[in-house]
């Protein structure tokens, strides 16, 4: 499956994709540091193959929000399931996402190996 | 319209009824028998003239109305009429035999002593020795008795007692019909009727003309009519034998005279029996008869006259007792009585209801001023007085004056006068008339409403709450202090009771004025309702907030005013947005804790959670390298939000010693 992840800590998006490549999601991630790239990636990757996107929501410049909008504005061939990573641990934040039918989840950082093993396990990704 | 004529005809029915009776006996009085293409020819000529133009008549007088002498002596009755005509027409002279009875009327003209006779029935006997005419009258015959007879059981004509006259026609008839029967015989009617009336006969035989004619002259009561003798005299005039161009002269003359003349004669002798024939009392009673109608007409005239001034004196009787009536009913239901002030003579006087109103009897009705002052009470002499001086200072038309008395039983009354007065050519007042009434009740009323007033504008002014109401038409009905006071303040002028509320919304800003007509609208449909209202500042007014509620008044179903009532929120509304704002401060912080604090405290958990999954994956140096950052990182955020929280909690300590 494409993976994109955006986070515009160059830390965290390294650990990230040390994460995602290690727990087999994908062996070659695209890492994004803020949200006007991650939209780039995705008008870039329009193909039948699906998105997972790993999305930071507080970011410089376009926000984890912005990216949001911009994919529930667009219709794409392939589908795009969203993964917000966040540092955030404010209810509001997490009510939020709800309103967003491309968010399949919502996960206060530090991310961790059994979440990305669970996540291989669900349907979207392995039908995918 | 048609009311108004049947009346008319009621009222002049009787006038009408006698006018078409004199029309009638006008007719009767001066109506007579005519003849028509009646002419004596030359064989008659020439026999009259044998005769020096002179004919004698036989005078039946015993048989009224129809050939009789009159109280004068002269011929009368429905003969005499047609002699008369033929005399007039022929120029033929008449004279006059007079024969005392039948029997002899019938030898005068047997042995020649009279050319001609009337009122004759045709007989085979006299067929011997007359000559008839035809017929020119027709009267039937009755069986007359007396009441004694008529009452038996068993009476038969057939052998009853007849009371006949000599020779008259009916004999060789009723002898033939009742041959056992028994005749007394008489030579008049009336010697015939009188007998049958005694008793002494059971039965005559007479035409009803001449009975009624006796009944009414000799006043015969007892007599019984039992029926129709079926014999009708058949009348006709005859001559001798010997004269046939006499018989032929007659003949002609009878039948030329038309059948309304015979009717009228017939009418004038056999219906209207009363009639005398003597003109001299028949002209008496003409013009007694027209002196009583005339009279009769000139009363009944009278009559109708004096009915309709009593019917209109009637009608206006009524209307002035009605018009009393109500003005009666309009001053008792207004007023309690009526007075006149006499300001020169110093005297009051009441028409009606005195005692109601000063609670004791009296006789009089006019009273002295002074001491019609002393039952007011002394609070309200000097009132009083005031109102009398300020007649002769302001010549005051529509003169009022309200004030207390005390009544004979110690209660007190409250009473209102109003009055036209009256002034002299001076100027000088004379004179009040007016009404007077007690209005205690509706006094207290009034007290009591006015003690209830100042309750309610006590309880609406002792609130800092601006309370006032509009009408329909957007015009103050009523508010309390202060809403004057803010009105004032707000722009500079006050706002009356009765005033236009409009110019205020004119100081608003457009879109507050039209948030204010909106919610005006609202309330007049009916609608109750709060809302809030920030007044903008104005000069060294701040801002305003204030939450003010709309209540419609409604009256029949319809609302009819909108009463307001305006609570100054505005320190609340400070508050409010105070907490607001340090929410928002505490938003800011959480977002902070959220997100930067966060995100190196994340990125150092994620470090550890990837050496605790994948040891292999991060050399020694880059472990140390990016624990180091982070751990670095965080405090320095730690430090900043700590820096940031003294200075907010400063800020809070001193907006809190502003506002304390």
């Amino acid at each position: 499956m494409k993976t994109i992840i955006a986070d515009d800590d160059k830390t965290l998006l390294l650990l990230h994709s040390t994460f995602i490549k290690r727990s087999g999601i994908c062996s070659n991630p695209l890492n994004c540091t803020d949200g006007s790239f991650a939209i780039e990636a995705i008008k870039s990757t329009i193909t039948s193959e699906a998105i997972l996107l790993f999305l930071d929501l507080n970011m410089p410049e376009i926000n984890g929000w912005e990216v949001l909008d911009f994919i529930s504005a667009e219709t794409f061939p392939n589908p795009i399931f969203v993964i917000i990573v966040t540092s955030s641990v404010r209810q509001e934040d997490r009510n939020k996402a709800k309103d967003y039918d491309s968010v399949i989840e919502f996960v206060t950082k530090p991310i961790k190996a059994s979440f990305l093993a669970e996540i291989k396990t669900r349907d979207f990704f392995i039908n995918n | 319209m048609l009311f108004r004529l049947s009346v008319l005809k009621i009222k002049f029915l009787p006038f009408l009824l006698i006018l078409l009776y004199l029309i009638s006996f006008t007719k009767q009085v001066f109506g007579q028998i005519k003849s028509t293409n009646f002419a004596l020819n030359a064989q008659d000529s020439a026999w009259l003239k044998s005769k020096n133009f002179t004919l004698r008549f036989g005078i039946n007088p015993y048989w009224p109305p129809v050939d009789y002498l009159n109280e004068d002596g002269k011929h009368a009755g429905l003969n005499s009429e047609y002699i008369k005509l033929f005399s007039e027409i022929t120029g033929i002279k008449i004279e006059y035999v007079v024969n005392e009875t039948w029997t002899r009327q019938l030898e005068s003209i047997k042995n020649k002593e009279i050319d001609f006779i009337g009122s004759v029935n045709y007989t085979p006997e006299r067929d011997e020795y007359l000559l008839f005419t035809p017929a020119y009258l027709e009267i039937p015959n009755f069986f007359i008795s007396n009441s004694t007879y008529a009452s038996k059981k068993n009476k038969y004509l057939s052998t009853a007692t007849f009371a006949v006259v000599n020779n008259y026609a009916y004999l060789s008839e009723l002898k033939k019909n009742y041959p056992n029967a028994t005749f007394n015989f008489f030579n008049k009617d009336i010697s015939a009727l009188i007998n049958t009336s005694f008793g002494i006969s059971d039965v005559c035989v007479l035409d009803m003309p001449s009975v009624t004619y006796l009944i009414n002259k000799y006043g015969i009561s007892n007599i019984v009519v039992l029926g129709d003798a079926e014999f009708p005299w058949q009348i006709r005039m005859a001559v001798t034998k010997s004269e046939p161009q006499l018989q032929s002269i007659l003949n002609r003359f009878l039948a030329s005279i038309p059948l309304e003349s015979k009717e009228y004669l017939h009418n004038k002798y056999l219906s209207k029996l009363s009639l005398e024939e003597n003109t001299t009392i028949k002209k008496i009673l003409y013009f007694i008869l027209f002196a009583l109608a005339t009279t009769f007409i000139i009363l009944s005239i009278t009559f109708i006259y004096n009915s309709r001034l009593k019917t209109q004196i009637a009608e206006k009787t009524k209307e002035l007792k009605e018009t009393n009536d109500r003005y009666s009913l309009t001053i008792s239901a207004t007023f309690d009585s009526i007075f006149d002030l006499d300001l020169i003579q110093k005297t009051i006087r009441f028409e009606t209801g005195f005692l109601k109103l000063f609670e004791f009897e009296s006789k009089r009705k006019s009273f002295p001023l002074s001491d019609w002052k002393k039952i007011i009470i002394p609070e309200d002499q000097e009132e009083v007085k005031f109102r009398f001086t300020s007649l002769s200072e302001n010549q005051i038309e529509n003169w009022n004056c309200k004030f207390r008395i005390s009544t004979k039983n110690n209660s007190i009354k409250w009473l209102s006068l109003n009055g036209i007065v009256t002034y002299s050519e001076q100027g000088t007042p004379i004179r009040i008339f007016g009404a007077i009434k007690d209005i205690s009740d509706s006094a207290i009323i009034q007290q009591e409403l006015d003690a209830e007033k100042k309750n309610n504008e006590a309880l609406i002014n002792n609130t800092s709450d601006l309370i006032w109401s509009v009408s329909k038409d957007l015009k103050l009905i009523a508010s309390n202090r202060q809403f004057q006071l803010a009105i004032h303040a707000y722009t500079g002028s006050t706002l009356e009771t009765g005033e236009s509320v409009e110019p205020l919304f004119k100081v608003l800003p457009i879109e507050e004025k039209e948030i204010w007509i909106k919610n005006f609208r609202r309330a007049f449909k009916g609608e109750g309702f709060k809302t809030e209202v920030c007044i903008p500042a104005k000069d060294s007014i701040p801002d305003q907030y204030a939450e003010l509620s709309f209540n419609p008044i409604f009256e029949n179903n319809s609302v009819q005013a909108i009463a307001l009532h305006l609570h100054d929120i505005t320190e609340k509304t400070i508050h409010l947005n105070e907490i607001e704002e340090q929410n928002n401060r505490l938003k800011d912080v959480t977002w902070m804790q959220s997100h930067i604090v966060r995100a190196p405290l994340s990125r150092l958990l994620t470090i550890i959670e990837l050496i605790k999954s994948y040891p292999d994956s991060l050399r020694e140096k880059e472990k140390v390298s990016m624990l180091t950052d982070s751990a670095l990182e965080l405090d320095k955020i730690i430090t900043d939000i700590s820096n940031k929280a003294e200075s907010v909690t400063k800020k809070t300590l001193k907006d809190e010693d502003n506002y304390s």
